[in-house]
């Protein structure tokens, strides 16, 4: 097998705050290859959005790598110089985010902003840069590029900025776009819109995607792998149908059931007692014991005093200590009322 | 049997106003000719994307703003802008929990408001009616001394509920409750009002942009576009057998937990128009798969199919 594309081994993210550092991440490690979808998904505070911030050096500034290293097609993004790093991004790695409008430059025309995009990274000249622009926007399916060239952002609809965003993000056809909940402030019907663009774009150009979102609706239609968050640990990952079919850290379970699935009306809705544990208050042993269902049935005592290691078989993995890394299906007394009916 | 809220015909508009002398320009048609009925007990789902005057409905329903045509009835009687006597017997949660609490007053008076408005009851009663609330939404009864930043967003919400609820309303509308939270909290949420239903025997109008939600809780769905009921139906004839193009338009596109049932999705092109000058005819036609010669000229009206109601030219039985 070739190596990935990229490769995120150990990362660590830390916090200063008064009472000293404070572990925002731990461990963080994921492979993503070439024509990819790997989806993170995990609950607000679950870490998600600061680690793929991190990957790209762009963590603010009480932020800090403390550990760990990202590498793409075989060098070290955090060792690179800022300039290099920013040579990269846009041109070989792209970033959209949740609120297209913010990220635009007001100022601006659109046109001018993706033309930038071309003239920055390929070193194209005005108009070369600006016919360019027209193609990617048509790529995107804005009718009427070429008038669209001359719009300002303000006069866009939140999916009309989003696939400007997209365009721009696709104009130097990244190998690897990064996406922070690029759908969440959008309609569905325009959602779709969106989810159907980046994946035939994804068919034209071989991107791979690193895509973070907490929907698990959004993770079943676009992974092919998925790695689950919480409280800034990865807990469990696994191929997408594995994932659904065969949820195995109780975390993962725990949230699978609390979604209301269109077709599977259910009396009660699983709830995760208790909130995600805030930096300073995280508790000893695992981080989900305090709302562990499968711990408070089983009382482990390793739950509450020993971290448990993210332990991996056969294309997924898990850090719980109640499962058995052996058995795939998990044990027995751990399975639970299946959600299927 | 009368229902509990009858709309008839319901309409909406704001003026457009520019200019130095604010000269009314055009209409906002947030609400075009709704009708619907809600039955004692039964929860109405309100479901449709942003701009389609779902939000707006419920604020014309409970006489916050006034209605440019049609007629609102609540338990018989005409509703005419924003009555004391109504206020008690219509509550509403909304999407934020945090902007309707105010952060300086405890979440014990929070709660009891409604009732001192209202004058019912005095200091002692009313104490033990927030004690009683508190215990209805799950919350421990210290809470009634402490300020609302010391709570959750899903507990904020609790209290949201509990402060609607203690003046024992007929109707609660909830715009969007679940929005702002997480889906584990949302799940508490959620839980709390199916069982409060069940309980109390709640009439709800429920508005949310999340068909999974409105699946859950709803006996009937109403979906919405562009200020126009599309279809009515109950909630499993909806969802086994949507009739309107836009209702399963917005069915396919909304994706499901299950990668299983990944698929093809009906991909609408296109932006919703704006509701200062909506398409002539079928509000839906420039999106809509189906649309011929009449949809683009004659506006389609509401016409029962089974059990459905749907506003559409192409829809069959």
């Amino acid at each position: 097998m070739s190596s990935p594309l990229l490769q995120v081994s150990d990362l660590d993210i830390a916090f200063t705050s008064p009472e000293g550092p404070l572990r925002a991440v731990q461990g963080f490690s994921l492979d993503l290859a070439r024509a990819e979808t790997v989806c993170i998904v995990g609950e607000s505070g679950c870490g998600k959005s600061i680690t793929s911030l991190a990957m790209m050096g762009l963590l603010p500034k009480a932020g800090r790598v403390t550990g760990g290293s990202v590498r793409f097609d075989g060098t070290d993004l955090l060792g690179l110089s800022p300039r290099t790093l920013s040579g990269l991004r846009g041109n070989r790695i792209s970033m959209i985010f949740q609120d297209p409008s913010s990220a635009l430059n007001p100022v601006h025309t659109v046109g001018r902003q993706i033309a930038e995009v071309f003239m920055l990274h390929q070193g194209l000249a005005r108009r070369a840069a600006e016919a360019a622009a027209v193609e990617v926007l048509a790529a995107v399916g804005i009718p009427d590029p070429k008038r669209r060239m001359k719009a300002w952002p303000h006069e866009l609809s939140g999916g009309m900025a989003q696939r400007v965003m997209i365009a721009m993000a696709l104009a130097c056809r990244p190998e690897v776009l990064i996406a922070d909940e690029p759908t969440t402030a959008l309609d569905v019907t325009i959602q779709a819109q969106i989810l159907d663009l980046m994946r035939d774009l994804q068919k034209e150009t071989g991107t791979a995607i690193l895509l973070i979102t907490h929907d698990l609706g959004v993770v079943a239609e676009m992974a092919d792998r998925v790695a689950v968050m919480y409280a800034g640990q990865v807990v469990e990952t696994a191929e997408v149908g594995a994932l659904f079919r065969s949820p195995r850290h109780p975390y993962t379970r725990a949230l699978m059931r609390s979604v209301p699935v269109i077709g599977r009306r259910t009396a009660q809705l699983e709830v995760i007692e208790g909130r995600v544990p805030p930096l300073e208050r995280r508790p000893p042993g695992c981080l989900f014991h305090p709302r562990c269902s499968a711990y408070r049935e089983v009382r482990d005592p390793r739950c509450t005093t020993e971290a448990p290691p993210l332990s991996s078989t056969a294309g997924s993995s898990c850090r719980c200590w109640l499962v058995d890394p052996e058995d795939l299906r998990g044990p027995e007394d751990l399975r639970g009322k299946e959600t299927t009916a | 049997m009368t229902a509990l809220l009858e709309l008839s015909n319901v309409s909406k508009s704001f003026d457009l106003r520019a200019g130095l002398f604010q000269r009314v320009i055009g209409h906002v048609h947030a609400v075009s000719g709704v009708s619907a009925r809600v039955e004692r007990g039964r929860t109405l789902g309100l479901v449709g994307e942003s701009g389609c005057g779902k939000s707006t409905l419920a604020r014309v329903i409970v006489g916050l703003h006034g209605l440019s045509g049609g007629e609102v009835r609540f338990d018989g009687q005409p509703v005419q802008g924003h009555d004391r006597a109504l206020s008690r017997r219509i509550q509403f949660i909304f999407q934020d929990p945090n902007a309707s609490l105010d952060p300086r007053v405890t979440v014990g008076e929070s709660i009891g408001e409604g009732l001192v408005i209202h004058g019912i009851g005095d200091a002692k009663a009313r104490r033990a009616a927030v004690g009683r609330m508190l215990e209805v939404v799950g919350l421990p009864p210290e809470a009634a001394d402490r300020f609302p930043h010391e709570f959750s967003g899903g507990q904020r919400q609790r209290i949201g509920i509990a402060r609607a609820l203690i003046l024992e309303p007929e109707l609660l509308i909830c715009d969007e409750p679940t929005s702002a939270l997480d889906v584990s909290v949302q799940a508490q949420v959620l839980n709390l009002l199916m069982r409060l239903k069940e309980e109390l025997g709640l009439t709800m109008l429920f508005i949310s942009h999340n068909l999974a939600v409105v699946e859950h809780i709803a006996d009937d769905v109403m979906v919405m576009y562009l200020g126009r009921a599309v279809e009515i139906a109950p909630v499993a004839t909806l969802f086994a057998t949507p009739r309107h193009p836009y209702t399963r338009a917005l069915l396919s596109a909304t994706p499901v937990a299950d990668p299983t049932r990944r698929g093809q999705r009906i991909r609408l092109e296109g932006d919703i128009p704006s509701p200062v000058a909506p398409p002539p005819g079928c509000a839906f036609h420039p999106r809509c798969p189906l649309a011929t010669e009449v949809c683009r000229s004659t506006p389609p009206a509401l016409r029962e199919i089974g059990e459905a109601q749907v506003s559409c030219h192409h829809a069959e039985g």
